[in-house]
This record gives structure tokens, sequence and C-alpha cells, in this order.
């Protein structure tokens, strides 16, 4: 018989086992819901070809992309605020994607340019179907080498 | 106190509640892992690309002695992003780029573990940088290009 309040070191258990599993549940279902739809996979085959655009190209190229496909995604996803989908930090010489709520994927480029003028343009690009696409424009530039170059263009 | 009814028991189920929770979430990185593949990898496309950057800038520059000190800015590369992420090493009529010490062969040697751009193995391994090494000859001179990338990308909040 419990006489001597082991009811209190049982329940103590059962919180530590219960606190476990909560911190369990949230972790998975956060990993899941990264994954989902494949966004964590997308953002990294978004911010890779940025990247792979930005070290191929020169001072004042410009660049259309189609992001039809990842918008879609963002917008399954819940990111309400397309503006944040890309984001290009000079200073750190970095374009990072984001599309799904919580973290974004970045991934960084050697050309020594900036980033200027990143805007998403709805429906304003045509895919090979000739249907309009998203498509999302910047322009390069020579290295800033003033406080130009650390602003953070966030589109 | 003596411990008679094996209340040690209790507390050791934890760890078999720890190995069931690692197991199912060991089940469901997998099964994601599976589902989604292994990712779109581009250090192998991003070395070659260095390295045609490195290249491209060489056959146009003035390649003095002080060369080296000045390839970034010559040829447009971001210092911090090559230190942090990549491999490069540039040779001058070197015999064993990958080994070289001799500083007036050794144009730029940025990072280290050169040697596992040689590895044959090494390409089977996830985490060995992917390589590309290129020699080309300018004038009298032979140059070789050793670039590589470790790049992973990066979760962010």
């Amino acid at each position: 018989m419990d006489k001597k309040g082991e009811g209190g070191d049982i329940l103590y258990d059962v919180i530590i086992y219960l606190i476990l599993l909560v911190i369990f549940f949230v972790g998975m279902l956060y990993y899941v819901l990264q994954q989902q739809g494949g966004a964590a996979i997308w953002e990294e085959y978004y911010a890779k070809e940025i990247v792979k655009m930005i070290d191929f190209s020169r001072a004042e190229d410009e660049f259309f992309f189609d992001v039809q496909r990842a918008s879609e995604i963002a917008k399954k996803n819940g990111v309400l605020n397309f503006n944040k989908m890309f984001s290009f930090d000079n200073a750190a010489h970095e374009v990072c994607v984001k599309l799904n709520v919580g973290r974004k994927t970045c991934y960084s480029y050697f050309n020594d340019v900036d980033i200027i003028n990143a805007d998403l343009k709805f429906a304003e690009g045509k895919n090979e179907e000739r249907e309009d696409v998203n498509v999302l424009y910047f322009k390069i530039v020579e290295k800033q080498k003033k406080n130009v170059g650390e602003s953070k263009d966030e589109k | 106190m003596r411990n008679k009814r094996g209340d040690l028991g209790d507390n050791i189920m934890i760890f078999t509640y720890l190995f069931f929770m690692i197991i199912i979430g060991l089940g469901i990185v997998l099964g994601t892992y599976i589902f989604y593949g292994k990712g779109y990898d581009f250090r192998e496309g991003e070395a070659a690309l260095l390295n045609y950057k490195v290249r491209e800038c060489i056959l146009k520059s003035d390649v003095n002695d002080d060369f080296g000190n000045k390839l970034y800015e010559v040829c447009g590369l971001s210092k911090e992003v090559i230190d942090k992420d990549f491999l490069l090493r540039v040779c001058k009529n070197s015999k064993d780029c990958i080994n070289e010490r001799d500083k007036e062969k050794l144009l730029i040697g940025e990072g280290s573990k050169f040697q596992a751009c040689e590895l044959e193995g090494g390409k089977e391994n996830e985490a060995f940088p992917r390589c590309a090494i290129k020699s080309f000859i300018k004038g009298k001179d032979k140059f070789e290009i050793i670039s590589g990338s470790k790049q992973f990308s990066r979760r962010k909040l």
C-alpha cells in the first residue's frame, strides 16, 4: 500500500514521460511540416539555381527567373508575404529562399557582386506553354565597396 | 533505505521509452529522405565554375609575382565566401600542385585538405568536397587550378 506518498513519485514519472512525448511530437511535427510538399527541397533547388546564375553573371546582367512553382508551394504552405520568399544579402553574399513558415534555406555565391532591384513580378513572364508565370527579377552590379553593399535587399 | 520492491525497474523504463522514440524519429526522417531524395547537390558544378572563372581571369590578366595577393580583387571573387566554403589552389609551373609548398610556384592556396580531391573513394563520400582540377598553358608557363566546394545549404530562422 502507498502510505508514504509514493503516488507523487508515480505522478512525477508520468509528467517526465509526457514532457518527453510532447517535445518529441512537436519536433517531429515541425520537421514533417517543413518537408510538406517538398518545400525544403524546392527551397534548396531555387537557392542553388539563383546562386548559379549569380556566379555565372557579370555586372549589368539582368535576370528574369521563372518562380511559378515556388509561388505555388509558398501559397500552399501559408506563406502570406510573397516578398519574403527570396532574399539577397549582399554583405554576406547569400541568397535565401523561404517557401514555408519557419525556417529558410540559404546558399552563398562567390562572385563578388551586388544584387539590386530584386522584385517578384506577378504573372509577368511566359513559360514554354505561353502561360503567365510569376518571375523573379534582379540585376547584378559591381560590388559597392561602401555601406550600400551592406544593405539587405529583401524581396 | 533498501529497495525490496524493484523500484529501479520503473526508472529503467525511461531507456526503453527513449529508444522507441529514437527509432520512430529515425523512421520518419528516413521515410522523408527516401520519398524526397537526397536533394540537389551543386558542389561539383560550383567547383567547375570557380575553376573556369579563375582560369579566364589568369588568361586575361598579367600574372606577376604579386598576383596571388590580388587574385580575389582582380578576378572579382569574394574572399570571405571562398575561405569559408571553398578550396582554391593555383600553381605555376608546379609538378605536384596538391602538395606544392614552394611559395614561388604556389600563387594561392586557400583552404586545406586538398588531398581529398585526389581520392577516388572521396567521390562516393558525401562529406568530401567536390573538386575540379584543370591545367593550361599561358605563354611559357603552365598553370594548374584546383578548386573545390564544401558548401551545403544552410537552414536559418
